[in-house]
């Protein structure tokens, strides 16, 4: 019921979708809370997969540690990541 | 809170038994704010599907958003029959162990359409009956479509 509703009701427009992918690459500005991050990315994967366009994993995974790295508060964790276990997150 | 899924009572285990009435007509906020609801209360309900950590959320979301989550896939239970299938050379030990995976097979079969009856029924409580009932069918009402779809 709920995808219907989306469809129906949601409003999601082609436009909107890809207003709303250029969401997902905007940098995380470290003076915000990381809540609030999260929050952006979870609401984007969130729209984009009520349009029927979603996210790969992946992708989520890349843009999310790229903005964490490139805003450089986050590089002792970034590196961890980048040589954690393969298959783990 | 998380709860044992059992036939009879579901929604009370619910982490939002009641989700507040959506008066007007609903938009992309308004029912995204319920699905966050939705999937809280999926989330709440136990199973070990899906990896099990995050319960029943594999019922109300999109597989794609699932393997974001976590990148088990949540498959939903299949009907077992009316009865179990027993050849009739099986052998005690093993018809006893075809009768208790039968068993639990059922009793996980219903109580899931029992999640989705009461996932259904609280989208039906949430928004004014005149947006639903372009998705309702004639004869069944709302008893052929999931909660998620």
């Amino acid at each position: 019921m709920m995808v219907l509703l989306f469809d129906t009701y949601g409003g999601i427009t082609h436009n909107d979708l890809v207003y709303n992918k250029k969401k997902l690459a905007e940098p995380f500005e470290p003076a915000q809370p990381i809540e609030s991050f999260s929050r952006t990315i979870k609401n984007t994967v969130d729209y984009t997969d009520a349009g029927h366009t979603p996210f790969g994993v992946n992708q989520i995974i890349a843009q999310t540690y790229t903005h964490l790295f490139n805003s450089g508060v986050l590089l002792d964790a970034c590196e961890k990541w980048k040589w954690r276990k393969a298959g783990t997150t | 809170m998380t709860s044992t899924l059992t036939v009879d009572n579901v929604i009370n285990g619910f982490e939002h038994p009641m989700i507040a009435p959506i008066r007007t007509e609903p938009n992309y906020e308004t029912i995204h704010s319920v699905q966050k609801r939705l999937n809280s209360n999926a989330a709440s309900v136990h199973s070990y599907r899906g990896g099990g950590i995050h319960r029943h959320l594999g019922a109300i979301i999109s597989s794609t958003r699932y393997v974001v989550i976590i990148p088990v896939p949540f498959v939903a239970p299949t009907n077992p029959g009316r009865t179990a299938t027993l050849p009739a050379d099986t052998p005690p030990e093993a018809r006893a162990m075809l009768e208790r995976n039968y068993a639990a097979n059922a009793k996980e079969f219903q109580a899931y359409n029992t999640l989705q009856r009461d996932l259904n029924q609280q989208i039906i409580n949430t928004f004014d009956s005149p947006y639903l009932q372009g998705l309702e069918y004639d004869v069944v009402a709302f008893a052929n479509l999931s909660a998620r779809k």
